[in-house]
């Protein structure tokens, strides 16, 4: 008997060692063999690049903005864009990258603004300049990453107020990206506690949920959050507003992702290393947390990836539409309320720059829940 | 077309490469295989997954993408009505190709399940063929399908025309799938597993139904199995067929009588069959196939070959043993050298060479030290003293099934119902039976990961019988401490995201057995036990193959130290070869701890292998139960008598006089009365459709219990009478068997 | 069959009762009581005091206000049922009125959307299964993915940008000519707006068709691995009938029965989009009736619009269950 047992680890041993010769990949861990596969899709790797950069940005953009939103030019109202470059009238080329001065006039007739550059004067562009005060994460400075001495920049030009609008969407963005982010984690958690509630304990409770899913889907979205938007108060601080809006859009927003994990919870349920766990002496709780959450998870993520938009879009729509985010506190869809009158739009085409910036912001988050959703397919060869 | 092939050939295939590119590279599915089928010949195409024996199949009829797949060299010949054509040549002309699928060649395909259009009806996706290739009406197409749909033994084939696939069951799909196939009176079918997917007494009628067929409609089958037993008693002639290659060609009697290729070998000792030595270690294949990137060079067969020489780094010339048996093997190269001839003849065994494994001392069988204290089963060895470490007395799991938006009772899935079961310490109990007859509930049932509907679970964990019906989740979960349980499916029974350490230590961590480091080192040992290696532990499943999966999941359910073990169908999901593997690692830990074990699969050649004794089970009642071997030659169920005459045995020439089953698996929802198997059975008589038979034992057998009223006058055929034909592979370890017999 | 429709029809009715309680529950949100700022609002606007409470009277009794929240549900549930919208405070007049036209145009142009996004979305995706990694799949899949990410508002203001830069427009395209707008239904107005409809189509359904490309495109390549398209394969089918009789009719199951998810997001869609170009939509008196706190006639329309989505789903239901076979006889 001893012996037979020898000879069947003896086979064994010489296939484990045919194995080894051959198994460089499969050492890594489930998580590092996605990365690898998302690191395959290039558009997804650039589109986290650009995500990151965007978020970064936004993040710090009292730095990156070169001033302040709430600044008023008074003598450059709206002003186009004026881009920097690097060869000036005299076709002479300059490393540092300038702007000319801009002299404001009126069209004889129409009695419209009109911008003319003045050629002979040149305002070269410097690094870390000093400019508007800002308080970010209790630490004051005047500092900001680029500008010009002497002359303001306008790199999206300015709006009807004289405000610069890049400053501006980038401290729009700040609301606008953080909304995406808060209102998916709010969604996230409704999501994950009530879908794996309904899946793992089934029966009424599940029939309950999903009907209640069911009514929440078919409103219409939009509609929806516009008539809850009633429900504000107009005389809150903005804050709390935003708060609220945030809160508002995840509670619609969280019955996909509830579907989502409810889904996974099902077909892991009825999955044998599940059996396997109670045999071993698992309890419901350790059995949700130590094998159907991690194992959600992956698929969990990518739904929210893909939630993201959603929400970050629901904000733009509501505050454009007057609805959500109010001034003085600026979003993506509070500066687009400008380029929504015909009359501005035709004079100023500039103001719709912030719909660019939401487009970026969306097409990253669906490329890269594309890239994560492709990465983890269990199907696709590596 | 100087190069045709003489017109006795339906099919040539030359030399035959296909490649395949991807991401990692390109792999070679297909590696110079050549292969014929003459007029009305049956051929088999045998090898074990990820050979190539589909790709090869599906060129034939162009069904083989490209890209990815390319054509790398090589000839289809295909007897056509046009005269010979070549259709590799063809796959750019895909109306040429057309004209020649459904007319002159057919295809029917693994599962049955899926082959089917869900939204077409069945008389309408075959009339659609005929209609393709003929200029006939649609009422005589009609016609025909109905003809046609009869002649493949479907009842009441007028009725079927305008049913949809969701109406019937797999043998019936795949009896439809004939009928389209064979609408068009093709020369040549081919089939893809057709009876993989099927449950053994289906599959027994689906390959009755083709050999009638080749007879009454003259044509010639490709079909290709991973299951010896299958083209046993159906081929003519077999081609094995290894990574990419054809390793050996023959006449059936030929491969089953002389198999010539080590590989060939292999693969007919690996099967536990109704006549090998129960509870001996199956000879196995060592390894496993490699993946297509991996293929050796030289002889593809090499690094799991036990003749293995230094000349198999040259790719092995196909030699000509006889007419009409030809293998790729150095062994036969040169006759003239004395051990060639000699080794086709007579089995290696790996076994017998004591010098190989003493040659790897580094490997000891790790004993398992307990760290409870040593329990009577332990000590004592488990002979028939009466303890028992299971008894489950009329136990029952019932579903409801519920519809309507109020959720309304409107029957219920019996899918155990009554069911009475003891087993004894360190015996193995075996339960086998169909598709959804509830054997898997069982084992299910008695660890008390379903609830019953009824009845008492008692268990002895190590001493008295304990009751465990209705005790609370934290008190079971004391009790499960003493069970381990092994599942079917080795991709789903591990979670993906842990590592083997955290598998295999969670029941260590859960019943706070061992912390930390401990966790390590008993893994560790565990991982050892099973033919692993310790530093395994920090990989994740997917770097196994199946049967290395299946190890760690054995290495789990033995964690706790269990004294009883489930083991739900563990080898079902495996190869041939792998399969052997855990058996015959199952049957050494048995011994090794003495474990008492429920041991649960469809194939009752398996069952009977490993088992003491043998429950049948049909739609969710026990049929018979006894003695292994007994039940086998004396079976007195006919149920029992059908499960054995379905079981295709690798030796061909074994012409069964026994009649099959007749018909499906009737709807667990909604079983027949009276004897549930009355239904199919062949002795059936008007008091089986009245009277439930009881479980009884038969008389003047105190353990031998059957549920037939006939039981006792009915005289079944086992498979005694062909007991005296030598097994074709018995590994001689007598001294292993029989003393855990118990009864 | 029949179980089948009346099961989906009981649910359909339990779905719309809840949609009501939700939107009850959404009016009665707002701070303020109605009827007071009914009373400021026809004070200012110098009815006579008499017919002041009167109306506060009339409307006291018929929405129960005062009375506890059940029967108040109960007694708007029942005038909404019988075709009342309630009284816009801001027009002062019944939103029925208001919304009439509006309604149905609002839901014809969803209904074109649809129609359009099938029409261009079902090819489009079925191709780029059949031709997958072909350069026009690459594209496609390219386009898609932009489409999904661009909101159909942006879209508009896009639309509205090159209209006044490119085109020199100085009034937003309407779905009518200038001529038209106020004129009655005529056979001339109809063909007018089909001229300008197309455009607000491809607006609004720009998303949602690049949506089901994507998924037309996925479940196209499920079904053409499926086994049984081998079996249609080998009963040499042309490829052209293996696709559009075997495969399109199994890959288009989903699409349907994904109107009920389409829709309700095509008529977010379609609001936001009139309110951007000042369409003669339901979107426009939405946002207005939001803007001025008109409780009731924001309430309706949320309702009316819900409702619509209820029933569409319904009918998708039923379409779905005369194609598919499985869910036919799923008794």
């Amino acid at each position: 008997m001893v012996q037979d047992a020898a000879e069947n680890v003896t086979s064994l041993e010489t296939e484990v060692e045919a194995e080894e010769r051959f198994d460089v990949t499969k050492q890594v861990s489930y998580g590092r063999l996605i990365y690898l596969r998302f690191l395959r899709n290039h558009a997804a790797v650039v589109a986290a690049f650009a995500l990151v950069i965007i978020y970064l940005v936004t993040l710090v953009c009292p730095f990156f903005a070169p001033y302040d939103p709430n600044t008023r030019f008074l003598e450059k109202v709206a002003h186009p864009p004026l881009l920097p470059t690097f060869i000036d009238a005299d076709g002479k080329f300059h490393l540092r990258p300038f702007v000319f001065a801009t002299v404001q006039s009126r069209d004889p007739k129409t009695m419209e603004r009109m911008y003319t550059k003045d050629t002979d004067q040149r305002f070269p562009l410097r690094l870390f300049v000093r400019g508007d005060e800002y308080t970010f994460l209790f630490w004051d400075s005047d500092l900001h990453l680029f500008g010009a001495q002497d002359s303001p920049v306008f790199l999206l030009g300015t709006d009807t107020q004289g405000r610069d609008l890049f400053s501006r969407i980038l401290f729009g963005g700040r609301i606008s990206t953080t909304v995406g982010l808060i209102g998916v984690a709010i969604s996230l958690i409704l999501g994950i506690v009530i879908g794996m509630a309904s899946g793992y304990l089934g029966g009424a409770v599940d029939a309950v949920i999903q009907r209640g899913i069911e009514v929440l889907l078919s409103f219409p979205s939009l509609p929806l959050w516009m008539a809850l938007s009633l429900s504000l108060p107009r005389h809150w601080s903005s804050i709390r507003i935003f708060l609220l809006i945030t809160i508002l859009l995840s509670i619609v927003g969280w019955g996909g992702l509830a579907r989502v994990v409810r889904g996974m919870t099902l077909a892991v349920k009825s999955e044998e290393f599940v059996l396997a766990s109670r045999m071993g002496g698992g309890g419901t709780w350790w059995i949700l947390i130590r094998h159907i959450l991690p194992t959600n998870l992956s698929y969990v993520i990518v739904a929210a990836t893909l939630a993201v938009p959603g929400i970050i879009l629901g904000e733009t729509a509501l505050s454009f539409l007057g609805l959500g985010i109010q001034p003085p506190m600026i979003s993506w869809g509070v500066l687009l309320q400008d380029a929504q009158k015909v009359s501005f739009l035709s004079q100023m085409p500039w103001l719709i720059a912030p719909a660019f910036f939401i487009m970026a912001t969306v097409l990253a988050f669906n490329f890269i829940g594309d890239g994560l959703r492709d990465a983890l397919d269990p199907y696709s060869n590596f | 077309m100087n190069n045709a092939p003489d017109s006795d050939k339906v099919l040539d295939i030359r030399n035959l490469e296909v490649s395949f590119r991807s991401i990692a590279g390109t792999t070679r599915a297909v590696n110079g295989v050549s292969l014929d089928v003459r007029s009305g010949e049956i051929v088999g195409l045998v090898g074990e997954s990820g050979c190539g024996k589909s790709v090869t199949i599906r060129s034939i009829v162009g069904l083989v993408p490209s890209p990815p797949a390319r054509f790398e060299n090589g000839e289809i010949w295909l007897r056509t009505r046009r005269g010979m054509t070549e259709t590799v040549s063809l796959f750019k002309d895909t109306k040429a190709l057309r004209q020649i699928r459904g007319r002159d060649v057919s295809m029917i395909f693994q599962e049955p399940m899926r082959s089917v259009h869900p939204m077409m009806t069945i008389g309408k996706q075959i009339t659609e063929g005929i209609l393709e290739h003929e200029v006939v009406d649609p009422a005589e197409a009609y016609e025909r399908t109905i003809e046609m749909l009869d002649l493949v033994g479907l009842p009441n084939p007028a009725g079927q025309m305008n049913r949809y696939a969701h109406e019937l069951s797999g043998g019936m799909r795949q009896r439809a799938l004939i009928a389209l196939a064979l609408v068009c009176h093709p020369q040549l079918l081919l089939a893809d597993e057709p009876t993989t997917a099927l449950d053994v007494t289906i599959q027994a009628q689906i390959l009755e139904l083709i050999r009638d067929l080749r007879e009454r409609m003259s044509m010639s089958v490709l079909l290709i199995t991973h299951n010896m037993g299958v083209v046993a008693n159906l081929a003519d002639r077999i081609s094995v067929m290894y990574l990419g290659k054809i390793v050996e060609t023959g006449t059936v009697e030929e491969i089953f009588k002389e198999p010539a290729h080590p590989y060939t070998q292999g693969l007919l000792a690996s099967m536990p069959s109704l006549f090998s030595q129960p509870k001996t270690h199956l000879q196995s294949l060592r390894g496993v196939v490699p993946e297509l990137s991996m293929v050796p060079k030289g002889c593809v067969f090499a690094d799991r070959c036990p003749h293995v020489m230094p000349k198999c780094d040259e790719t092995p010339p196909v030699v000509e043993l006889r007419a009409d048996h030809s293998t790729a093997c150095w062994l036969y190269a040169d006759v003239e050298e004395p051990h060639g001839p000699d080794a086709a003849t007579t089995l290696p065994a790996p076994s017998d060479d004591g010098a190989q494994a003493e040659s790897v001392p580094s490997v000891d069988v790790i004993q398992l030290t307990r760290s409870e204290p040593v329990s009577d089963t332990g000590e004592a060895p488990p002979v028939d003293d009466g303890s028992v470490q299971l008894q489950i007395e009329n136990v029952a799991l019932h579903y409801p099934i519920l519809r309507g938006l109020l959720r309304r009772q409107v029957g219920t899935v019996r899918a155990v119902d009554g069911v009475d079961l003891t087993i004894r310490r360190g015996e193995t109990l075996g339960l086998v039976g169909e598709s959804g007859c509830g054997k898997t509930s069982v084992g299910r049932l008695v660890t008390r990961l379903v609830e019953p509907s009824a009845g008492r679970l008692r268990f002895g964990a190590d001493g008295q019988l304990e009751e465990i019906t209705h005790i609370s989740q934290k008190e079971m979960k004391r009790v499960r401490r003493s069970m381990g349980m092994v599942f079917q499916d080795p991709l789903s029974s591990l979670n993906a995201r842990m590592n083997v350490r955290n598998i295999v230590g969670e029941p260590l961590m859960l019943h706070e057995i061992a912390r930390g480091k401990a966790v390590d080192e008993r893994v560790g040992e565990l991982l050892e036990m099973v033919g692993l290696r310790a530093a395994h532990q920090s990989r994740f499943p997917h770097a196994f193959s199946g049967g290395q999966r299946q190890r760690i999941a054995i290495a789990r359910a033995l964690a706790t130290e269990p004294s009883f073990l489930v083991a739900d169908e563990p080898v079902s999901a495996l190869d041939v070869s792998v399969q052997a593997q855990i058996l015959n690692l199952l049957l050494t830990l048995q011994e090794q701890l003495s474990l008492s074990m429920l041991f649960i699969a469809h194939d009752i050649a398996v069952v009977r292998h490993v088992s003491d004794r043998i429950a049948v089970m049909y739609l969710g009642k026990i049929v018979e139960l006894g003695n292994a071997l007994e039940i086998c030659v004396r079976p007195i169920h006919p149920y029992t008598e059908a499960l054995l005459a379905s079981i295709p045995l690798p030796m061909p020439g074994l012409e069964t006089v026994r009649e099959l089953p007749k018909g499906d698996l009737p709807d667990p929802a909604n079983p027949p009365t009276g004897c549930r198997f009355h239904t199919r059975c062949p002795y059936s008589q008007p008091i089986c459709a009245e009277e439930e038979p009881v479980l009884r034992p038969l008389s003047g057998a105190a353990d031998h219990f059957g549920a037939c009223h006939f039981q006792d006058e009915l005289d079944l055929q086992g498979v005694e009478e062909i007991g005296d034909l030598s097994p074709p592979a018995v590994v001689n370890a007598g001294e292993n068997m029989s003393n855990t017999q118990a009864t | 069959m029949k179980t089948y429709i009346l099961q989906r029809f009981i649910q359909m009715i339990i779905v719309m009762l809840v949609v009501m309680l939700v939107s009850f529950i959404i009016v009665e949100l707002p701070p303020g009581d109605f009827l007071t700022t009914l009373r400021e609002q026809l004070t200012e606007q110098n009815v006579d005091p008499k017919v002041i409470d009167s109306t506060v009277e009339m409307y006291r009794a018929r929405y129960g206000l005062g009375e506890n929240w059940v029967i108040r549900f109960g007694k708007w549930a029942w005038s909404l049922m019988k075709g009342d919208m309630g009284y816009s405070m801001q027009h002062n007049r019944p939103a029925s009125e208001l919304m009439g036209e509006r309604l149905s145009l609002t839901m014809w142009i969803s209904i074109a959307t649809l129609v359009f996004m099938f029409i261009v979305a079902v090819p489009i995706g079925m191709l780029s299964a059949i031709r997958q990694y072909s350069a026009w799949d690459h594209s496609f899949t390219f386009l898609a993915l932009l489409g999904v990410s661009v909101p159909s508002f942006i879209t508009a203001l896009v639309f509205l940008l090159l209209s006044v830069t490119l085109l020199g427009a100085t009034t937003v395209a309407g779905l009518f000519s200038p001529e038209y707008v106020t004129a009655e239904w005529s056979w001339a107005k109809f063909v007018d707006m089909l001229k300008h409809v197309w455009i607000i189509l491809f607006i609004v359904g720009l998303g949602d068709t690049a949506g089901t490309i994507r998924v037309m495109r996925a479940r196209m390549l499920d079904t053409l691995g499926e086994p049984y398209i081998d079996t249609a394969r080998m009963k040499g089918l042309s490829s052209a009938k293996v696709y559009f009789r075997h495969a399109l009719r199994v890959a288009i199951n989903p699409i349907i029965s994904s109107i009920g998810m389409r829709f309700p997001q095509i008529i977010s869609g379609s609001t936001i989009v009139a309110i951007v170009l000042t369409l003669p939509l339901i979107g426009p008196l939405l946002l207005d009736s939001l803007l001025g706190e008109d409780v009731y006639l924001a309430c309706s329309i949320l309702v009316v619009l819900t409702l619509a989505l209820v029933i569409g789903n319904f009918l998708a239901d039923l379409a779905l269950a005369w194609l598919d076979p499985r869910i036919r006889f799923e008794s």
